[in-house]
């Protein structure tokens, strides 16, 4: 019996713990809302640890592992460091095939928007954290490919820059962009894929052939006025490491394909 | 390294104490970064400028029209050193002394705010993909 009421006071001191947690979190803002809504990332993961729901487990995060490139540092020439020495990541992982609405419909505090890491609430930090540097696989289709201009995460350097691409989870178009997840090809990963051209990315687009990506979860705070319009949530895959094709056996990587 | 920056510049334009006409602010401000532009390159960075795209736009007050400028900027620099920096107290000492001397057109202008534009390589390509 004691031990009964024992366990009871346990289970309501950690309920009461929980909700101390989330109530930390304050707003959080998802794609579908574009406001609060009161729960935020539920708790799970199939390999073990926290991570919201759907996602890998805690278990699969790894330190990463960054490198100076054509003499730009992981943290680029400005901006947010911590962000850009998230993109700026080399390594491999493990990663776990992941739905594209597992990531669609992760939700973000509003006070982490135009703001940089250094001035985010330790709650903050928490609630990205739970997320941010998981290894995902996602197939889906591609909206649309560009080479991007100029930025601080690759010192701002007129011909490494990034390539940007809207993964959608149907065939479809640039217009279709609007519940996109943003994915990114850096020129330090893409220095080891000669396959991986704007060119042949918008042949796929345009043939609506399905592909699959992997890379790093990353949050991006930087663009919440894309949001609804060419993109469909701030969470993104980036860096992207590996980028497969469906073909007839199976997938192909792009580079071969 | 060859580096490059989009600035968002926010200008403000009145005309006898009220907000100027959104055609008159619009082309004062162009007329002054078009002559910006046009100067030359300096070393050691070799800045150059150019620009991309004028906006009249509701500002942070009702005092004067604001002006959106869509500038970008290239120069020279070591990788690790902060460009963003470089190429906004370059842009703004040009605009500075620029404004210095009173127009002929009687207008008033000053600069509100010079800041990275993270997402004008996407907007261009929208907005030209949609003309």
């Amino acid at each position: 019996m004691r031990k009964s009421i024992n366990m009871n006071l346990t289970l309501i001191a950690v309920l009461f713990g929980a909700s101390l947690l989330l109530a930390g979190c304050g707003d959080l803002n998802s794609p579908d809302t574009g406001g609060s809504s009161s729960g935020g990332s539920s708790i799970g993961g199939s390999g073990g640890g926290n991570s919201p729901a759907g996602l890998p487990g805690a278990s699969y995060r790894q330190t990463p592992q960054e490198i100076t490139f054509d003499g730009c540092p992981p943290e680029g020439d400005g901006g947010d460091p911590i962000l850009n020495q998230n993109k700026n990541r080399v390594d491999e992982g493990n990663y776990q095939p992941t739905s594209f609405s597992a990531i669609a419909q992760l939700t973000w505090p509003s006070e982490t928007e135009k703001t940089s890491r250094d001035n985010w609430s330790s709650s903050a930090q928490a609630a990205i954290a739970q997320a941010e540097g998981l290894p995902v696989a996602v197939e889906g289709y591609l909206a649309l490919a560009r080479k991007e201009g100029p930025e601080s995460t690759n010192c701002h350097s007129t011909t490494d820059e990034d390539f940007h691409i809207w993964l959608i989870d149907h065939p479809g178009g640039s217009a279709d962009r609007n519940g996109s997840i943003v994915v990114e090809a850096t020129p330090r990963v893409r220095a080891n894929h000669p396959g991986w051209t704007v060119s042949r990315l918008l042949g796929l687009a345009q043939n609506g052939t399905k592909v699959r990506i992997s890379g790093w979860l990353m949050f991006d705070q930087d663009h919440p006025e894309q949001l609804n319009d060419t993109r469909g949530t701030l969470w993104e895959i980036h860096p992207i490491m590996r980028i497969d094709v469906q073909t007839g056996n199976g997938w192909t990587a792009l580079d071969n394909y | 390294m060859h580096k490059g920056i989009y600035l968002n510049v926010l200008m403000h334009v009145e005309q006898q104490g009220k907000p100027a006409s959104a055609d008159a602010a619009s082309a004062e401000s162009q007329r002054i970064l078009d002559e910006l532009a046009r100067q030359p390159a300096t070393p050691p960075n070799n800045l150059t400028l150019s620009v991309k795209r004028f906006k009249v736009q509701p500002g942070p007050d009702t005092t004067g029209t604001h002006v959106a400028v869509l500038a970008y900027m290239e120069g020279d620099q070591d990788a690790p050193q902060d460009f963003q920096k470089l190429a906004t107290d370059d842009l703004r000492k040009r605009l500075d002394s620029a404004l210095r001397h009173a127009s002929a057109s009687g207008l008033k202008v000053a600069v509100h705010s010079i800041e990275e534009a993270t997402g004008a390589p996407d907007e261009l390509a929208d907005e030209s993909e949609k003309a």
